[in-house]
């Protein structure tokens, strides 16, 4: 049975985001062939850690059947590989992969797209970079696993990866660390200083339960956060959500957050890809078979994998909206609907919001519990809560 | 007239069964295994066929593939395969002689994009867009193998190890491009010519020809603007390596003395 730790990348969980009422395995609305859709469309595909045998294959057949998904027209903009994608595709297969998804779908002529691969520092070699850059990706986003890291642990391999990266002209990285509470605050210090010295563009550090012990809490420690914290915005990084720091100018008010991460909210589109991959079509949310080998079965039967619809629409709602906005931005305009503003009366009375001239920005006790108070907001409109 | 039955011989000692050679366009008799000759090549007997797009594949795949394979004449130097902008309809394969690749930005100034040499594909820029992005050209004389994409797909459907053979190959190409691109940008001349060295110096050595003598098919001003050097800076590198008993140069024939010290000034 195929377990969470088989999907490094599904840590941007949004249960608090997108709140959904499970529905019927079908798709939740008829195309009558004649919607357009003009916003574009992103591409986010999730590869387990466990090697499949005919994985590549099955994500090739998904890709000719989600296109049934978009609208006549509708353009794809960004392209994630997530995961553990050199642990599913060699190079002739990645190349393969790209190949297909240029010829398979109908790209957006721009240079505002993102086209991102994750890579762990043992798959950082300059022939897979060169690879990589020759395919038109334009990020790396660069896994590392700190999580049971000691003063003396050192930065060399994750160091020498950003490097290479950073020789290819026009391949940014973004980095994703896995920490605990076991990790060293001085290695922390050290590994950070080092991406920003190569430049790494967005760094998020995510929480991950000790590997050498169990229960109790993982996070790291406040003083440990905060001296961390006052690094990067020394250096010019700001903080996005509850984690993610990035030195990058987002797209205006116009960013969102998903389980892919942050990304450009003119993407409205998401097709997931892969098991317990996600997608967003039409304002409504998918789930893909979390099981791997459920996954493939459906696939290679020529039929989507797809487990479940939600019913609500996820996009639309105020309070999604507004979490959307405390999450991404950190701040509240003050014409927010006031059932919104009700609901936040509590999470103000605890300190965690604050008037701030015409609008409300969240406290620090506020980003400590973003995520709670996101996910009271977004459901407090949903019939199950 | 001599009749099937009756055995003849001309003043040539030529007998019954000789075949006439063909002749070229420009009327020079060519013989029937010439590389250039478009008429007898068969991707079974190619010279190539180990480094092209056969290596992966069985006898009676190798005869599909030969079929949807056209072969025109051979090119002379200076003669377009394709030029940029043309529709993208088929990649190709070089049978003997040489291409090189280039665009022309808007200012008409040509840049190098690659030399492709015999047993190499090209044309592969323009898989994913309607137009090809590079002109290519022939070097020298060139015999060309031009393969319809749209054909090798739906071969490549039908003889998996035709397609995965494929992209190994446009992986391949599109590595080494990068790997350029990146080396051009931080290496000195004298690296990114000895890089261009041991890489024709392999691909020989890959076609069972020498890999420590042999002729550059191109001149010194293509392979500055491929190397972002100034063909000043080229000749100079050419005579330091003479003068450090790296190379022994004559005109375009090369030979190398000391291989290892060219592939560790290489980075390779």
């Amino acid at each position: 049975m195929t377990s969470i730790q088989d999907y490094q990348g599904l840590e941007h969980a949004v249960e608090f985001l997108t709140p959904r009422l499970a529905c019927a395995n079908h798709l939740p609305f008829v195309w009558t062939g004649r919607e357009t859709e003009p916003s574009p469309a992103g591409v986010s595909l999730l590869c387990p850690s466990r090697p499949c045998a005919g994985f590549a294959d099955a994500i090739t057949t998904e890709m000719s059947l989600k296109r049934e998904f978009l609208a006549a027209g509708q353009t794809i903009e960004s392209l994630l590989l997530r995961g553990d994608p050199m642990r599913q595709f060699n190079a002739e297969q990645l190349t393969e992969l790209v190949f297909r998804f240029c010829t398979g779908f109908d790209l957006a002529d721009t240079d505002l797209g993102c086209r991102s691969i994750a890579l762990t520092p043992e798959y950082c070699t300059r022939t897979n970079l060169a690879l990589v850059k020759g395919l038109a990706f334009n990020f790396v986003e660069l896994h590392l696993d700190a999580s049971i890291a000691g003063p003396d642990r050192s930065i060399a391999p994750m160091e020498r990866a950003a490097t290479l990266i950073g020789e290819f002209a026009g391949l940014g990285l973004h980095c994703r660390i896995r920490l605990s509470a076991d990790t060293d605050g001085g290695f922390i210090e050290r590994l950070t200083t080092t991406l920003m010295a190569c430049d790494c563009r967005e760094i998020e550090f995510i929480p991950s339960p000790p590997p050498l012990r169990r229960g109790g809490n993982y996070r790291i420690g406040r003083p440990v956060r905060q001296r961390i914290a006052r690094l990067l915005q020394e250096a010019g990084y700001r903080l996005r959500g509850d984690r993610d720091f990035t030195n990058e100018t987002g797209p205006g008010n116009g960013l969102r957050y998903g389980e892919w991460g942050f990304y450009d909210g003119r993407i409205q589109t998401w097709l997931g890809l892969g098991p317990a991959a996600t997608g967003i079509v039409r304002r409504h949310l998918y789930r893909n078979a979390r099981d791997i080998d459920a996954y493939l079965a459906k696939v290679k039967e020529g039929t989507q994998p797809v487990a479940e619809w939600s019913e609500a629409p996820v996009l639309s709602e105020p309070a999604c909206e507004a979490a959307q906005q405390l999450f991404c931005y950190h701040r509240l305009p003050g014409n927010t609907d006031p059932e919104t503003m009700a609901n936040l009366e509590k999470p103000m009375a605890r300190g965690w919001l604050r008037t701030e001239g015409d609008s409300y920005s969240l406290t620090d006790a506020g980003i400590d519990n973003l995520r709670t108070l996101c996910r009271d907001l977004a459901h407090r409109r949903h019939p199950l809560d | 007239m001599p009749t099937d039955d009756i055995r003849w011989i001309d003043d040539r000692g030529r007998d019954n069964d000789y075949n006439p050679p063909e002749l070229n366009p420009r009327g020079i008799i060519m013989e029937a295994k010439c590389p250039h000759s478009a008429t007898t090549v068969n991707c079974n007997d190619c010279r190539m066929s180990a480094l092209c797009l056969p290596m992966a594949l069985q006898a009676d795949e190798i005869d599909r593939l030969n079929r949807i394979v056209e072969r025109g004449r051979p090119l002379q130097r200076n003669e377009y395969i394709y030029h940029a902008g043309e529709p993208f309809k088929s990649i190709y394969a070089v049978r003997s002689g040489a291409v090189k690749g280039f665009t022309v930005n808007d200012e008409g100034v040509e840049q190098v994009t690659g030399f492709y040499l015999p047993g190499e594909i090209f044309g592969m820029d323009g898989i994913g867009h309607p137009n090809h992005i590079n002109s290519a050209v022939a070097l020298e004389t060139a015999a060309i193998c031009e393969i319809p994409f749209s054909r090798l797909e739906e071969l490549s459907t039908q003889i998996p190890s035709l397609q995965r053979h494929f992209f190994r190959l446009m992986s391949r190409e599109i590595t080494n491009d990068q790997q350029l691109i990146t080396m051009l940008s931080k290496n000195s001349a004298e690296e990114r010519i000895a890089t261009l060295l041991t890489s024709i110096s392999a691909r020989n050595a890959r076609r069972k020809l020498s890999g420590s003598r042999f002729r550059l098919p191109m001149s010194r001003a293509d392979i500055g603007n491929y190397m972002g050097l100034t063909v000043e800076t080229v000749s100079r590198v050419f005579s330091r390596f003479q003068k450090q008993d790296i190379l022994s140069v004559d005109k375009k024939e090369i030979e190398i003395l000391d291989l290892d010290r060219l592939r560790s000034m290489a980075n390779t």
